[in-house]
């Protein structure tokens, strides 16, 4: 019983085709990883598992979910309507032992709808901070840009710096602090554009488009059939928040080359150089194009970075984090071919 | 009290200075006016002042040729004379006629950076782009060499590493995959599908990046065994290739 998902655009090349180094050793050969990658393993596996009840295809987009996850940033999912944005979401958090809460968003929110609010309480005659709906470990928000630029604000501080500030005190969200948000790239009615400030803090935007003959005939028989359940109902939680805690900080032990330091330096170094772009990344971009690559290599099952993990999150990294002057838009250019061409710019180290 | 005083005295009728109505009018006699002599302009000055710029108010400038028209001009006449002498003057003229609008076409396509080979259904072709830096010229090292000397050195890192960029150079020299300092190990190792390459050529890019990239630690035993594998591949390369 099968859930369409369409693909994910992020991909450069056939990602299906396993790197060698992302291949279990043979016995005579004398390489492995010197981390102890299976629970990362058996855990990912479990939830592709999972997952695979309700949905069709898109290993890439769960890698990439999954790998902000492991990286510990947020994801914004773009696509047209009816793509299962959010079914994605809800289910993966639904994999996740974690408490979740749903945000939907629209143009009369209210900042304190999202963070909370104080509370008089004549019985003790004191303020009292009600948490919002924020305060949970993966949080959905749903059609994220429906809320006007003064809500979007109210996410700078939780989204960076993993708490809020309310009347003075400082409140800590719960480790982990995902954020899932999703929006509709065509319509324009009712919407705001996300403030370049809130769209650095997004580990990656991952676009969601249709998808294929034989995926849309999948959907159709799986719905047909029944899933003996809701979708929601028929998939298992797998990780709690101490198991991804454990999985992070082996992430965090991963190995970078020096050179693949300078590597995505240089990469996102030229987006402020490239005559096509208004905007360039920031340092955050750096980090987030590091982190996502220790990440990635990790769910590949390998303890050290190579530059094809670099050149397969960069897309997914910078596609929001620039802005193409008005002439290369008229054009008909797009982030993802500056950022194509950029990355054909910057020879690999090796 | 003032204001009432001037009041009163404006209000009285002024009769003792004014002339009668009847009274004779007075003619007075004539002035003896001298006829006015007309000055006249200094008849050089006068041409002075006409040759002076600013006093020229209708004559329009004459239009200036600059060199650029005169360029032009005469490439036109050329053009023309060309066209209209008596050895042109058959069906071969339409050749050159094609020959020039094609050439216009050249440049029209060059200037607007149109690649026309999307029409016909081809993959773009990959250019030459320009590099900050190069890092690694795998066409101008000298791999004997080099590797001699970090085996020398017991720089084992090293030499997994040059081994692999000897490998891919072999590789380019014999046209197996196109060498491109933006490409990864995958890429050449998806130009090598369906090949009997791919495999051996796997093996040897799992050794650089756990060595390279993973900073695997190397004994002088452990080289001896993927020098063995590299040397195997390249053997294999020549002789085939041969």
């Amino acid at each position: 019983m099968q859930e369409f998902v369409p693909p994910a655009d992020n991909t450069q090349d056939d990602t299906t085709t396993p790197r060698p180094s992302d291949t279990t050793p043979s016995a005579d050969a004398p390489f492995g990883t010197r981390t102890d990658f299976s629970q990362l393993t058996t855990r990912v596996a479990a939830i592709r598992q999972e997952l695979g009840k309700v949905i069709v295809g898109q290993h890439d987009l769960l890698e990439m979910l999954l790998t902000a996850i492991l990286a510990d940033g947020h994801v914004l999912l773009e696509g047209v309507p009816g793509v299962a944005k959010t079914l994605t979401a809800k289910l993966l958090a639904r994999t996740l032992a974690v408490p979740f809460s749903r945000l939907q968003f629209t143009p009369d929110l209210m900042p304190s709808d999202v963070l909370g609010t104080s509370v008089f309480r004549p019985t003790t005659a004191d303020f009292e901070f009600r948490p919002g709906p924020i305060f949970a470990s993966v949080v959905l928000i749903d059609e994220i840009n429906r809320a006007p630029a003064k809500t979007q604000s109210a996410l700078f501080e939780v989204m960076e710096e993993r708490h809020t500030t309310q009347d003075g005190t400082t409140y800590p969200m719960p480790e982990p602090f995902v954020v899932l948000a999703t929006q509709n790239p065509v319509e324009q009615e009712g919407t705001y554009r996300l403030p370049e400030a809130q769209l650095d803090r997004f580990l990656f935007k991952l676009n969601v488009g249709y998808p294929t003959l034989e995926e849309e005939v999948a959907i159709l028989q799986g719905h047909h059939a029944g899933f003996g359940g809701t979708p929601l109902e028929v998939v298992n939680q797998v990780l709690s928040a101490e198991d991804i805690a454990a999985l992070r900080r082996q992430v965090r032990q991963q190995r970078v080359e020096p050179k693949l330091l300078e590597y995505i330096a240089r990469i996102v170094g030229q987006t402020r150089a490239h005559k096509g772009l208004y905007l360039g990344a920031s340092p955050r971009a750096s980090l987030a194009l590091l982190n996502g690559a220790k990440a990635l290599a990790a769910l590949r099952g390998r303890d050290f970075v190579t530059p094809d993990d670099v050149q397969f999150l960069a897309p997914a990294v910078l596609r929001h984090r620039i802005l193409l002057t008005p002439e290369r838009e008229m054009e008909g250019l797009t982030a993802d071919e500056i950022i194509k061409q950029i990355v054909q710019q910057i020879e690999v180290p090796r | 009290m003032v204001l009432v005083l001037l009041l009163f005295l404006t209000a009285l009728p002024l009769t003792s200075t004014a002339a009668p109505d009847d009274a004779p009018a007075v003619t007075l006699p004539a002035y003896p006016r001298p006829a006015p002599t007309l000055r006249q302009p200094a008849p050089g000055r006068l041409a002075r002042f006409r040759e002076q710029r600013a006093f020229q108010y209708v004559q329009p400038e004459p239009k200036r040729t600059t060199a650029w028209d005169l360029f032009w001009w005469r490439l036109m006449q050329w053009i023309r004379a060309l066209f209209d002498s008596k050895g042109y003057q058959n069906q071969g003229r339409y050749v050159v006629y094609g020959l020039f609008g094609l050439a216009f076409l050249y440049l029209l396509l060059r200037v607007l950076q149109l690649d026309l080979t999307v029409v016909l259904g081809r993959k773009a072709r990959t250019v030459a782009l320009p590099y900050d830096a190069l890092l690694e010229d795998i066409h101008g090292l000298n791999f004997v060499e080099l590797l001699a000397e970090a085996e020398a050195q017991a720089n084992y890192r090293l030499a997994v590493r040059l081994g692999y960029l000897q490998s891919l150079h072999a590789l380019s020299e014999r046209h197996l995959i196109d060498w491109q300092p933006d490409k990864t190990n995958h890429h050449y190792l998806l130009e090598l599908t369906n090949t009997p390459w791919q495999a051996p050529f796997a093996d040897l890019t799992r050794q650089f990046e756990y060595v390279w990239y993973g900073e695997q630690p190397l004994t002088a035993r452990l080289y001896e065994q993927l020098r063995a594998t590299r040397q195997e591949f390249l053997g294999t390369l020549t002789q085939r290739a041969a």
